[in-house]
């Protein structure tokens, strides 16, 4: 897994509750016992299943022997070259991801915050979110009822509830902390969609609340601005 | 029961070209594995990419084949995570001094217990014989249109002055004299590395089995061919530092420092400098950071509880951040 984070996001130190550790679980997945090895004769480390993961063993375990390659291998680990078991290998680690996709429940993959089928809907990751959200009562008295989606899980990404919520909306317009909008595009990969209008900030400084408010407000009633980039903060 | 060399093979058809040298250094590996009666499942072999990088699927050990130049990166994980485990990281020398110069350089320091054996032809034969680094300024093999613009580096003279504390040269069709080598390397406990020079009868046209022999050099009184190589241990040469300090270590260094330049007619093999005085990076840890390192290593460790929670004592860890 690959924790993807923004500078704001990285640089940001904060006061926070003490984490309640009994909510976190290790789950290290599907780790073979010394004495569930020796059942297994000859191990592969690789082995076709059915549901597409293979149990492992680590380095050093009594019987556990394994090879690692990153070109195409077999399913004890060798490598190959036989198209028919690439092809097979393909399938079966691409097959993860419909494993995860499943797997990981929707709070982890998006959150929504804001009233349903908003006027205003501003999709956004990582630091933008505490920008976004303090906005959203001031936009309402603004006369603009506004929705925030905050997509958490950029890959296996949730097309089919990202594209539910941009369709419940009249209006889109997402933020980011790059300079091409690295969101958008991922969201036009693979929804179809394209956001019409993009805030971007890519001085390295996070997005402040009063200067996205100006923002979203002028992006909202010119529907043809395409782009709005933000410069406050020394 | 004792195991045997076949223990250490695997089944993997080998597509290294006929002739090569890594044939040999493959063979006197499994060899010293034997020779130390070293389960195969007590046994990581980790390469990087390149034909040497295949060494791993023709052993019956963990077998881990990585990226490009670190193989040293990995081998280094394993062995600390698990330094029950004895770990050997092959590498050739565009890998290892190319691609991996940092990683090679930079065990070096660490002398983390472990053997790092580079296979030495000269050229990156995988991907149709260019200049790899340890190719001499001028050189032109096979492969090259104009002869190398760039200098070389010397394996050995690096390792000596990184820090392994056990610097050796074999040559590949020496294979009883590399498995020692090779042995010698994983009982010592430190960083070894061990160059392995090796024909690439594919791309090398220069140094060739026959130019390692000397059939090129007639002996005018024996009419026989004079061979390149020579051993170190047959001219009296001392490579260990028997006592430790500066003094010693530093004439040591020096005379292997020196034995390395020799090239051409005279090539040394054997062991150039072993210092059994530098304390292995396991036992800097186990001195300064985590005394029951060895019994408990990171892999050994139970991470969660029964119930899945941590078993990390993080209460006391948070404590250290808690505001005064």
């Amino acid at each position: 897994m690959i924790h993807l984070v923004d500078k704001a996001v990285a640089n940001a130190t904060s006061t926070v509750k003490r984490f309640d550790l009994a909510r976190v679980k290790i789950e290290r997945g599907e780790m073979l016992t010394d004495e569930q090895l020796a059942l297994r004769k000859p191990y592969k480390r690789f082995e076709f299943t059915e549901r597409g993961i293979s149990p492992r063993a680590v380095v050093g375990q009594p019987g556990g022997i394994f090879w690692n390659t990153g070109d195409e291998h077999d399913e004890t680990g060798h490598i190959t070259e036989d198209p028919y078991l690439r092809a097979k290998m393909m399938e079966k680690r691409m097959g993860k991801l419909d494993v995860i996709a499943k797997e990981i429940p929707l709070s982890e993959k998006l959150a929504y915050y804001g009233e349903p089928r908003p006027d205003l809907l501003v999709v956004g990751w990582g630091s933008v979110k505490g920008a976004v959200l303090d906005n959203l009562d001031t936009l309402k008295e603004s006369g603009i009822k506004a929705g925030f989606l905050q997509i958490k899980m950029m890959c296996p990404f949730p097309a089919g509830e990202v594209a539910k919520v941009i369709k419940s909306a009249q209006r889109t317009v997402i933020v980011e902390c790059n300079y091409s909008g690295q969101l958008r595009k991922l969201i036009t990969q693979e929804t179809g969609i394209t956001i019409p209008q993009l805030v971007t900030k890519y001085t390295g400084r996070p997005v402040l609340c009063d200067e996205l408010l100006e923002s979203l407000i002028r992006l909202y009633r010119a529907p043809n601005l395409k782009r709005e980039v933000l410069r406050v903060g020394a | 029961m004792a195991l045997k060399i076949a223990d250490y093979r695997t089944d993997v058809h080998n597509n290294w070209c006929p002739g090569c040298g890594d044939f040999g250094i493959l063979s006197a590996l499994q060899m010293a594995l034997t020779e130390l009666q070293i389960p195969p499942s007590n046994a990581a072999v980790v390469s990087g990419i390149g034909c040497s990088a295949k060494t791993p699927h023709y052993i019956n050990a963990y077998g881990i084949h990585t990226l490009h130049g670190r193989a040293i990166a990995f081998a280094e994980g394993i062995k600390l995570a698990n330094p029950g485990i004895e770990v050997v990281a092959v590498s050739g020398d565009g890998d290892a001094l190319g691609i991996g110069g940092n990683h090679t350089l930079h065990a070096g320091r660490r002398n983390i217990d472990m053997t790092f054996v580079v296979f030495d032809n000269f050229v990156y034969g995988l991907t149709k014989g260019q200049a790899s680094p340890t190719l001499g300024l001028g050189v032109k093999t096979k492969g090259l249109a104009k002869p190398n613009i760039q200098q070389d580096i010397n394996p050995v003279m690096l390792a000596l002055t990184a820090g392994y504390t056990y610097v050796a040269r074999g040559y590949a069709f020496d294979i009883r004299h590399l498995k020692d080598l090779i042995k010698n390397g994983i009982r010592h406990k430190g960083a070894a590395f061990v160059d392995v020079l090796q024909p690439c009868p594919t791309y090398n046209d220069l140094y060739t089995k026959e130019w390692y022999a000397g059939e090129d050099r007639e002996d005018p009184e024996t009419h026989k061919a004079m061979p390149r190589v020579y051993k170190l241990e047959e001219t009296g040469y001392d490579p260990l530092v028997k006592t430790g300090g500066l003094e010693e270590e530093t004439t040591k260094v020096g005379q292997a420092v020196a034995k390395s330049m020799e090239w051409g007619d005279h090539i040394p093999i054997g062991l150039f400098y072993q210092n059994p005085f530098v304390p292995s990076f396991e036992e800097r840890i186990e001195k300064t950071r985590v005394s029951a390192y060895r019994e408990a290593p990171p892999a050994k460790l139970k991470i969660a509880k029964e119930d899945g929670t941590t078993a990390a004592p993080m209460e006391s860890l948070m404590d250290i951040y808690k505001a005064v």
